[in-house]
């Protein structure tokens, strides 16, 4: 089994796994260090949103197959979470329909992360065995539908998810400390699933299915691995988004959403796990710069811009149009950070 | 159930075919020339149902607001083209359909911003919601008149595409865009035909659809292109006719389901319905008619 791998492809990816872990790590203690609470806030999220965009991005870049229906796995995670952290007492006036131990059961924050995904590999399962047959094409309208109708069980199911009311009362068990850890583990996963056999046959697949399949490669079993690994962090990460966010309901897993994880993966570049983060960064960024100008904004006594709502999304989409016309692979194209040392060393050596 | 009930359902589901089956031929056409899904589709109805919104609102009356609103329509179909995809000519897939996600959001904010964000009612004529006797049987004026109008759009894009020179670039582009290049079909104005077409049938399913729902929303947009999406999937992905079968199998699942589901598993219509489209594509991976065997 081992001897499959390669030995240039994992050192790469160890390397690169280290350096974003330090990066990330670094963020963290920063942000410890100034003891901001709106600071600690927008850390949270950056890193939140690294797990979801990183396991996004363990499917669409390796498979090249886009996926809308990732965000039901964040749903799927978050949901479960929620009903296993928040108290009994609320959830006995807000879900007085669930079943007697899951009322009484209120568990840590590390269990909660692991039952998301747990939940969310069983639905993978049961979908990734239809839809990986699927042609690419079919494959994507599948994962579309499949965004859609858990949506519609997210907003119906009232006995469990409340509805389109939503849930409430989740307690705030996210550090800083267990955010990094978190973005650190599903990033290493994801580059270590990049580097791995079963990865490059998924590249390949990417690159060309037919060729693929005459190298005797099962293309619908590779895809199948790639789903589940992907849904897998992805309920992880909707288990700790749940956490943070604290109450939410069925609308914030749809269209929205999918577009909002999806634009961070192409800024960044959609094969490269550094690139879901570096999308982040910036989408984050300049969300951040510009959510003044949303409110209306002043300049001195004389300059008043109106209010621009929705000022970000659009922002956002426009850099979407200039990235891609002008880095069709996104800002960091096939690069991770570690090829980015290593040329330079190169160049050296050369010189 | 009864004949009668059965035949008006049956109405029913026609009716709703020819709109899906519009919809997805719009959409299908773009992606049939060049390869890639528009979701900018969904708001060129946008377009077309807020243009017929602020004209109504000045006392035009429906009919002419109706063919503003299709002017439009073809109007942005072709902006979005000559701005967005024209630079973006020979990108991969994936670049294609997310440039045309980004165009979408930002047609959406430029509506939200401009005109308003809540939903907006447009007064439709009142004939649209009496019945008709036909024999014994009591049919839905509007059920009629989209049916109508669907059936002759077709009909009418049929005849451009089988007997034309442009409908010949089209359909040739679609099977090999290469080659019809090599015969001396100009690339660009193949391309700008097929969104003109596109934004035309946007344009037209979009006042049928405004008389459906009468009121417009920013997103108003999402469910028209995800209907033509699944139509054109079930059909066959590059296929014009599997566009046209896919959009009236979508609507016959769907109005089956309605009418003999529960009325507590309603809600639930949508999942039903896709679940029944997965396994058609779980059987027949390649869609209704496969571009591949041209069967």
């Amino acid at each position: 089994m081992l001897k499959n791998w390669s030995r240039r492809r994992v050192t790469s990816a160890f390397h690169t796994f280290w350096m974003l872990a330090l990066v990330l790590g670094i963020i963290s203690v920063a942000a410890a260090v100034i003891d901001d609470r709106s600071i600690t806030r927008l850390v949270t999220d950056f890193m939140t949103l690294c797990v979801l965009v990183i396991a996004l991005q363990s499917f669409i870049g390796n498979s090249g197959i886009i996926s809308f229906g990732h965000v039901a796995f964040f749903g799927i995670g978050a949901y479960s979470a929620a009903l296993l952290t928040i108290t009994p007492k609320i959830k006995a006036i807000a879900l007085p329909a669930l079943p007697v131990y899951i009322q009484q059961m209120q568990v840590s924050f590390t269990v909660a992360v692991l039952m998301g995904a747990c939940l969310s590999l069983l639905v993978a399962i049961i979908t990734g065995l239809a839809l990986s047959r699927m042609a690419e094409g079919a494959m994507a309208m599948a994962t579309l539908a499949l965004l859609v109708m858990l949506h519609s069980i997210f907003a119906n199911w009232e006995q469990v998810t409340r509805g389109t009311i939503g849930v409430y009362g989740i307690p705030r068990n996210i550090t800083l400390f267990n955010t990094w850890i978190c973005a650190a583990v599903v990033g290493g996963a994801a580059l270590l699933f990049k580097a791995s056999p079963t990865g490059l046959c998924l590249q390949a697949s990417r690159d060309d299915p037919l060729a693929t399949g005459t190298l005797g490669v099962s293309v619908a079993k590779t895809r199948f691995a790639g789903w589940v690994l992907s849904a897998i962090l992805m309920g992880a990460g909707g288990a700790m988004w749940a956490q943070n966010n604290l109450a939410f309901g069925p609308n914030q897993f749809y269209y929205a959403e999918t577009f909002n994880l999806l634009s961070m993966l192409v800024i960044g570049g959609i094969c490269s796990v550094t690139g879901a983060i570096a999308g982040v960064a910036v989408v984050t960024l300049v969300g951040e710069l510009l959510r003044g100008l949303e409110n209306g904004l002043s300049i001195g006594t004389w300059v008043t811009l109106p209010e621009l709502p929705g000022i970000v999304q659009m922002s956002i989409a426009c850099l979407i149009i200039v990235v891609l016309i002008i880095r069709p692979q996104g800002m960091l194209g096939l690069n991770e950070l570690s090829d980015f040392v290593y040329k330079r060393r190169m160049t050296k050596k050369n010189t | 159930m009864t004949i009668e009930v059965a035949v008006q359902q049956l109405i029913n589901a026609l009716s709703l075919g020819s709109l899906y089956a519009l919809l997805a031929l719009g959409l299908g056409m773009v992606y049939s020339v060049l390869g890639m899904l528009n979701f900018a589709y969904g708001e060129l109805l946008t377009v077309c149902g807020y243009t017929m919104f602020l004209l109504i609102l000045i006392g035009v009356p429906f009919p002419v607001a109706g063919l503003v609103g299709l002017g439009m329509a073809i109007g942005v179909s072709l902006l979005i083209e000559r701005l967005v995809f024209r630079p973006l000519r020979g990108a991969s897939f994936i670049s294609l359909l997310f440039a045309s996600f980004a165009a979408s959001v930002i047609i959406q904010n430029l509506i939200k911003q401009l005109i308003s964000k809540r939903p907006k009612v447009i007064p439709v004529p009142e004939v649209f919601d009496q019945m008709i006797n036909i024999g014994p049987f009591q049919i839905n004026v509007l059920s009629l008149i989209i049916l109508l109008v669907g059936l002759v759009t077709l009909a009418g894009l049929v005849a451009f595409l089988q007997k034309t020179r442009w409908g010949l670039a089209i359909r040739a582009a679609a099977e090999d865009f290469e080659v019809t290049r090599l015969m001396g079909a100009k690339a660009n104005r193949v391309i700008a035909l097929s969104f003109a077409l596109s934004g035309f049938v946007a344009g037209v399913a979009g006042v049928l659809w405004l008389s459906r729902r009468g009121a417009v929303s920013p997103t108003m947009g999402f469910i028209p292109i995800l209907k033509a999406f699944i139509a054109i999937v079930i059909g066959g992905l590059g296929s014009l006719k599997g566009a046209v079968m896919g959009g009236f199998l979508l609507a016959f699942i769907e109005v089956a389901l309605m009418v003999m589901l529960p009325t507590r598993a309603v809600p639930f219509t949508d999942a039903f319905a896709l679940m029944i489209v997965v396994v058609i594509l779980y059987m027949r991976p390649e869609g209704l008619i496969s571009i591949k065997t041209g069967s």
